[in-house]
């Protein structure tokens, strides 16, 4: 799609609403494209709506799929239902309104949600101190309680047709997904087996079953002045142990300089955990959430060997892409650094010790 | 204990391309000899490398073969990893004493600014 929607899709759009809304008219007043999202196209819209139960003007994001989709990411109909779930269980997300199938519209599957205020960029959101009024320990906090919030849904109280339910429990789960990965790449890589069977002896076990956002990290949220506005990048969601978002968001590959903030690189793991303790009543083993930090890091390395694979191919010879092979020796001194031979594993959190 | 890739040279014509097709059309045209010369000096640099010998992978070879002696080989080596043949500590440190030269030696090429951050962190 180009960088504006023609007339002809805005009369479609508009139309669509106005039975979609059950409003007498809408008008689209203005609209743009986002930057940013190499698997998603996002809009930001303007609405008028004239009549019925959403008669007012309407900040939204129209979200659709981009030319080029990651296979393994849900689709929009997918992530709108977890978008749903998440703001039903009172998790601070933009609030889904609508999603369309039909694809006379824009010749794809979209979505609208309410837009939020703020920036999601990873770099701004550690740099910028004035963000979240300054106080990043709070932010960091309450953080934590959102992602409490997320854990909440479980295959309990849930189910979602997409998501298939772990085959024995998710570390082993995932951890074979991983290998998988790692043998359709070419080549041997030597530090990640040795992360691998680093993760296979130390396996965690009597672990639960939640709905882990397994992308939630510094980057895919929105903050402005004030403080947290949406949790966003549902795409890769599914069913996990609550310790790997917790050791995917504090993973030294997603602090962006900040070594010396587990917290996302804004604030420390305490307040983190206060946050994440005190609204779940959970207890954190923090030798889990080790092994999910180890965890993440091959997790992210697999993605970039999977993109330089497609560098590799010439299947998209572009320097970004190329770029990314050499983050691997970033991520692997990562790896070693936490798998020493004899390093110990670090002992447990509740709400009474993280208060 | 192998090369990372994409190599310098391959990246270099990437990056050339991207000059040459993207940038260079949109550059100023008194700046435009200015970005030609760079273009040049460019091409010079990925002939060069492409007709040198390179020295990280050399010392890779040689780690690799003071770890598996004649049967050596990435390859079997990171399959004998995963099967646990060198679980043992006796065999683990040294294991791990090598993939951490080797990384520190990559990364030193590839990020050295990483590098020193993680240095002065830890």
């Amino acid at each position: 799609m180009a960088m504006h929607l023609d007339d002809a899709q805005l009369s479609r759009l508009e139309d669509h609403l106005t039975e979609a809304f059950g409003a007498q008219q809408v008008q689209v007043t203005a609209h743009e494209k986002l930057s940013g999202g190499a698997i998603q196209e996002n809009w930001a819209l303007d609405v008028e709506v004239s009549g019925g139960p959403r008669g007012g003007n309407h900040a939204l994001v129209l979200r659709t799929d981009s030319a080029s989709g990651v296979a393994v990411s849900h689709s929009r109909l997918e992530e709108f239902e977890l978008l749903q779930a998440a703001w039903q269980a009172g998790v601070r997300v933009p609030e889904p309104l609508h999603h369309s199938r039909d694809y006379s519209v824009l010749g794809k599957d979209f979505c609208l949600m309410r837009r939020v205020e703020g920036t999601a960029v990873g770099q701004k959101v550690v740099k910028d101190e004035s963000l979240a009024g300054g106080d990043r320990e709070q932010l960091a906090e309450t953080l934590g309680r959102e992602l409490a919030r997320i854990h909440t849904i479980t295959p309990t109280t849930h189910s979602f047709g997409f998501l298939d339910l772990p085959e024995d429990a998710p570390a082993p789960h995932q951890l074979r997904t991983l290998y998988g990965y790692v043998d359709a790449v070419d080549g041997a890589q030597l530090a990640l087996e040795w992360g691998l069977r680093w993760l296979h002896l130390r396996l965690p076990e009597n672990e639960e079953v939640v709905l882990a956002h397994r992308d939630y990290r510094t980057g895919n949220y929105m903050v402005d002045e004030t403080g947290l506005t949406g949790i966003l990048d549902w795409e890769f969601s599914g069913w996990s142990d609550p310790h790997e978002d917790i050791g995917w968001f504090c993973a030294m590959c997603w602090r962006f300089g900040r070594r010396d903030r587990p917290a996302g690189g804004i604030g420390s793991r305490e307040s983190f955990y206060r946050g994440y303790c005190a609204e779940s009543g959970r207890v954190i083993d923090p030798a889990k959430v080790y092994w999910w930090e180890v965890f993440a890091h091959l997790r992210w390395a697999v993605i970039a060997l999977q993109q330089t694979d497609r560098y590799l191919s010439g299947e998209e010879a572009t320097l970004e892409l190329g770029l990314i092979g050499l983050r691997l020796p970033e991520i692997e001194i990562e790896i070693l650094n936490m798998t020493a031979p004899g390093q110990a594993l670090p002992g447990h959190v509740d709400a009474e010790t993280a208060a | 204990m192998t090369p990372d890739r994409p190599d310098a040279a391959a990246l270099l014509a990437t990056a050339r391309s991207l000059l040459k097709d993207k940038i260079l059309p949109a550059v100023p045209d008194d700046r435009r000899l200015d970005m030609l010369m760079v273009l040049s000096a460019m091409g010079l640099a990925e002939r060069a490398l492409s007709d040198s010998t390179d020295a990280l992978p050399l010392r890779q070879e040689a780690r690799l073969l003071a770890l598996g002696g004649e049967q050596g080989g990435a390859a079997s080596l990171a399959g004998a990893i995963r099967a646990g043949t060198w679980d043992d500590p006796a065999t683990a440190d040294p294991l791990y004493r090598a993939l951490v030269e080797d990384t520190r030696d990559r990364l030193a090429r590839a990020n050295p600014k990483y590098l020193a951050a993680f240095d002065a962190g830890r």
